[in-house]
């Protein structure tokens, strides 16, 4: 059978806890019942909720601010306003803030109760699958520009926060345009995908990897320590013969990388790092191509 | 007579039969409670108590308690003295002769 869908309930007043407590569990929900604030951050840090009941007047909290306690975990899930505040201008405040339903507890039927909920969690899914297929890129799983550069952002903060540098990485595939011209575009599209996976082979976890555009890849590295991160290169060529060899790649293509680091306080901007690595990328590409035309 | 006897008598879900009689001893209680702020000026309490009513009556079935529980609630803002003590006294008296049945 399917386990029953989990719902967090923030609720101080004991009384309407036990009523929501029993009709929740009529229809089918598991219930976990807390308090005030503290307590429920403590759990949706660490538990796992189906969706999330909130009272907005808690001992702790009380209003807007306590759903902007919550704020953090709606990406995660669906938060349901459940108040006495029959307020419809808050209303509209928290649920474009993000909230999926502002239902007053005067007005809600059990019926409607149970049926909010459920269609929460479907809508909150619906929005997670878009939010997931906006930022990334289809063809490798990797982020798309979008989704780079809002993931990057957040890096950069908490970079400032911890005056830590953040190493930063651009690739761009050598004659792709020659691959697709000769061997048609699935062909191009596999190389592309290819490298992809050699790339999030050589970085780790935690570092960010997007294609920027049709055969650019872009890297924030985040954990990195500068001699570590100038060793991708080496590392990621070892990995891309590594798939050659066990007869995992198709048609064989080189790269160019350039590299920056930024350091918080001093360098103006990311997008100023990118330049930097942009332009050191293409000083390898240029003098690849001399050679290339010398020796032809 | 019919009519009267419509008024007093609150149709319940089944399905949350077996919590009326705490929730109605609870009421009272906090009415009570309410009273006493009342008598002290708490008005904060006040508010806090008909904020609670005015949320659960209606969800246990009872709209007369919500409503109740509304008036106070923004009578309140006036610290109206008089007219929240009156108030409370329906309540009380509501909360004493209300009968229910599913």
């Amino acid at each position: 059978m399917k386990k029953d869908k989990r719902i967090l309930v923030i609720e101080d007043d004991s009384t309407y806890a036990a009523l929501v407590e029993r009709l929740l569990s009529s229809g089918g929900f598991g219930v976990k019942r807390v308090e005030n604030m503290a307590s429920a951050r403590k759990l949706l840090e660490h538990g796992n909720f189906d969706a999330v009941l909130l009272d907005l007047f808690l001992p702790d909290s009380s209003g807007i601010k306590t759903f902007e306690n919550v704020m953090p975990f709606i990406d995660r899930v669906p938060v349901i306003i459940l108040t006495g505040t029959d307020d419809e201008q808050l209303a509209l405040t928290l649920l474009q803030k993000g909230a999926q339903e502002y239902l007053i507890k005067q007005h809600v039927t059990s019926y409607m109760l149970i049926h909010m909920i459920r269609y929460s969690i479907e809508r909150h899914r619906v929005m997670e699958r878009l939010r997931e297929s906006s930022v990334r890129d289809e063809l490798t799983g990797l982020y798309n520009r979008r989704g780079f550069n809002f993931l990057s952002q957040q890096q950069i903060n908490i970079s400032k926060r911890n005056k830590k540098p953040l190493y930063v990485m651009v690739f761009d595939l050598d004659g792709l345009k020659r691959i697709n011209d000769t061997f048609g575009h699935i062909e191009g599209d596999k190389v592309i995908s290819d490298f992809a996976r050699a790339l999030k082979k050589t970085l780790r976890e935690s570092d960010i990897i997007g294609r920027s555009g049709g055969d650019e890849f872009v890297a924030l590295l985040t954990e990195s320590k500068g001699p570590a991160a100038r060793k991708v290169v080496s590392r990621l060529n070892k990995n891309l013969a590594g798939m050659r060899a066990a007869g995992e790649r198709g048609a064989t293509v080189s790269f160019s990388s350039g590299f920056a680091k930024y350091e918080p306080g001093k360098s103006r901007s990311l997008a100023e790092v990118f330049k930097k690595a942009d332009k050191l990328m293409y000083e390898e590409k240029n003098r690849k191509n001399k050679v290339g035309k010398l020796s032809r | 007579l019919h009519k009267r006897k419509e008024e007093i008598i609150v149709y319940i879900d089944p399905a949350i039969k077996e919590l009326i009689p705490e929730f109605l001893d609870n009421s009272r209680e906090q009415a009570s409670l309410m009273e006493k702020a009342l008598e002290k000026k708490d008005f904060v309490t006040v508010k806090r108590i008909a904020h609670n009513f005015k949320g659960n009556g209606s969800g246990y079935g009872f709209d007369k308690i919500t409503e109740k529980g509304r008036e106070i609630e923004s009578m309140v803002i006036g610290a109206e003295y008089e007219k929240i003590s009156a108030k409370i006294k329906e309540l009380k008296k509501y909360l004493e002769g209300v009968k229910y049945t599913v």
